[in-house]
């Protein structure tokens, strides 16, 4: 496991202060831009000159970045638009950026109930450098263009988060939706990742207390099926598109469809290519009929 | 005021045989409406993160609409089935048809005949051989009827499945739905590939008849291209009280009905098969290298 040492902190300090130096121009032409602020603190002035320009993105790997950049504009747009960064990013002042995950406390200061779930469930406990990050907070709602979250809207929007990290689920169940429509394309209505395995308290399948689990599973089809049978919950959902699938029976009906789809279209081809040619050669013997005619 | 229809081309009077009862065209015209929303409103779902998908689905105020269109033309294709059934019995219990006309030359069912014939076809394209002496219905023409009955009772079922998944799964197992997709939307591409492709080539698309064939619109066919289309027809139905003499000719709205299914469908068609075939390329290289 690997260790942030103090030192590399402050060596990370040292090289944000020279890249702060050395692009003067560009981060004084953002705080010299005549924007209404909507936060007016030194503060957050500090902290956007830097977080407002577009490459400070690229800083980050390539996995997971939660909202790095800040615009004055997201600000304008947020619930929490009058708040001070350091309100949320508290522990910043005494370690600044070394624990993405910091916002989950500060969050939990006001959202205790959520943040408990969040705790007890798979995505709690946080990320280490050897494991994969764990998504917190900021990483569904967002970190200062934080929305209500109570429209279907938002679970739609916040279940796109989970294939950035689940990349198998994102082939066999593009967008989140059942059968592979795409969340864009599809109405809000349709369910999506949260509605079956929940949201702040996501637990593995095998977890009796999970939504997904055994037990369960009836009842969570039952929210928006009211009346389904029993074996409502042996349909598959996690069917990847155009490819085929890997259970046994499904594989022999897509075989057979394939080899009916291609025979079809072989036979009709060719009959078709034969019917082309026939009358080409009829044209071709007409017009030849003519010219002996007119010869003669 | 009276709005007459002005023939549009060839407008003569001549020997016709009646091939499609009103009837029979009335529901052909349902089910080509149907088809034609199935298509359009069922591909930009299948295929949603194609490039024409959105624009389609603009068409029909976003994928809820498309699905909500889906399903009323659903009910009309289902219906042109009722109405090709319900045809059949007026018509026997009138008794102007008997089932043992099934069994005719002149029936669109399969016989022998008709696998022989396809190799005789071949070799008359070849110009190796006479034309086939075809009866009332071709075997390709035959394909088309009864690869439509296949199609439907697919199609239909799958499609009730996936719409009531509730009702069905109260007796059938669960991995049926997933099968009924898988069923639904292949049958779909086979039958709209069929349809734009081979059914379109083999009635419009003929260089004698282009760009419109009118027996569907008016139901008549002239007696002398019985004589050379099917001539196991003609030498029953020549000397028969079958025979009237009729107004033939293409009318506008038959023109206007024909190009518009033509260029739509050709269109729709060639959007789906590249998506189709870039799918399949990329299948295939998966299938080939192990890496997608």
């Amino acid at each position: 496991m690997r260790v942030v040492r103090p030192v590399t902190r402050a060596l990370a300090v040292l090289a944000l202060a020279v890249v702060v130096t050395i692009l003067p121009g560009r981060a004084g032409a953002q705080q010299g831009s005549p924007s209404p602020s909507p936060s007016t603190g030194p503060q957050t002035n500090e902290c956007v000159g830097c977080h407002a320009l577009p490459d400070i993105v690229w800083a980050d790997d390539d996995r997971y970045r939660p909202g790095l950049l800040v615009t004055r504009e997201e600000l304008a747009g947020s619930v929490h638009g009058d708040f001070l960064c350091t309100d949320c990013h508290s522990a910043l002042g005494a370690t600044m950026h070394a624990r993405r995950d910091a916002a989950r406390d500060s969050c939990a200061r006001c959202h205790a109930e959520q943040a408990a779930e969040y705790e007890q469930g798979y995505h709690g406990p946080p990320g280490t450098a050897d494991t994969v990050p764990k998504p917190t907070c900021i990483t569904c709602h967002g970190a200062h263009q934080v929305q209500e979250a109570e429209t279907r809207d938002f679970v739609h929007r916040a279940s796109e988060q989970c294939a950035r990290c689940h990349e198998q689920m994102a082939e066999r169940f593009p967008g989140g939706n059942p059968f592979g429509m795409d969340t864009h394309l599809a109405g809000v209505e349709v369910a999506t990742c949260a509605d079956c395995h929940g949201s702040h308290l996501v637990l593995p399948a095998e977890d009796p207390r999970s939504p997904v689990n055994e037990a369960n599973i009836l009842s969570t089809c039952r929210q928006c099926h009211t009346n389904a049978p029993p074996n409502f919950v042996e349909v598959q959902m996690h069917i990847p598109r155009g490819a085929i699938p890997d259970d046994p029976r499904l594989r022999v009906i897509t075989i057979y469809m394939l080899t009916l789809l291609i025979g079809t279209f072989a036979f009709f081809g060719y009959l078709t290519i034969l019917g082309i040619r026939f009358e080409l050669r009829k044209q071709a013997e007409r017009a030849r009929a003519r010219e002996a005619g007119g010869v003669l | 005021m009276s709005v007459t229809v002005v023939p549009a081309r060839r407008a003569r009077e001549t020997l016709v045989v009646r091939r499609w009862s009103w009837w029979a065209r009335a529901t052909h015209a349902v089910l080509a409406l149907s088809v034609f929303g199935l298509i359009l409103t069922g591909m930009p779902m299948h295929y949603a993160d194609a490039f024409w998908a959105e624009p389609l689905l603009w068409l029909w105020r976003g994928e809820r609409g498309a699905a909500a269109v889906h399903k009323v033309c659903a009910v009309g294709f289902l219906s042109s089935a009722a109405m090709h059934v319900l045809g059949m019995l007026a018509a026997w219990a009138t008794g102007r048809w008997r089932l043992r006309s099934l069994l005719d030359e002149d029936s669109i069912l399969p016989r022998w005949r008709d696998v022989r014939q396809v190799g005789e076809f071949i070799r008359y394209l070849k110009g190796e051989g006479p034309r086939p002496e075809f009866a009332r219905f071709t075997f390709w023409e035959k394909f088309d009827y009864l690869a439509e009955v296949w199609g439907l009772i697919i199609i239909g079922l799958t499609g009730l499945v996936m719409w009531f998944p509730g009702k069905f799964l109260a007796f059938l197992p669960g991995w049926l739905v997933n099968a009924a997709r898988i069923f639904h939307s292949y049958e779909a591409i086979l039958a709209m590939g069929f349809l734009f492709t081979v059914h379109y080539f083999n009635t419009h698309l003929r260089p004698e008849v282009f760009p419109v064939d009118e027996v569907i619109f008016t139901g008549n066919i002239p007696l002398h291209e019985v004589r050379e289309r099917y001539p196991g027809w003609y030498r029953r139905v020549a000397n028969s009280p079958h025979v009237f003499r009729a107004r033939t000719g293409t009318g506008w709205m038959a023109l206007l009905i024909s190009g518009f299914y033509l260029s739509v469908g050709f269109v729709i068609l060639m959007l789906v098969m590249t998506t189709a075939a870039l799918e399949a390329v990329r299948y295939f290289g998966w299938l080939l290298t192990g890496r997608g």
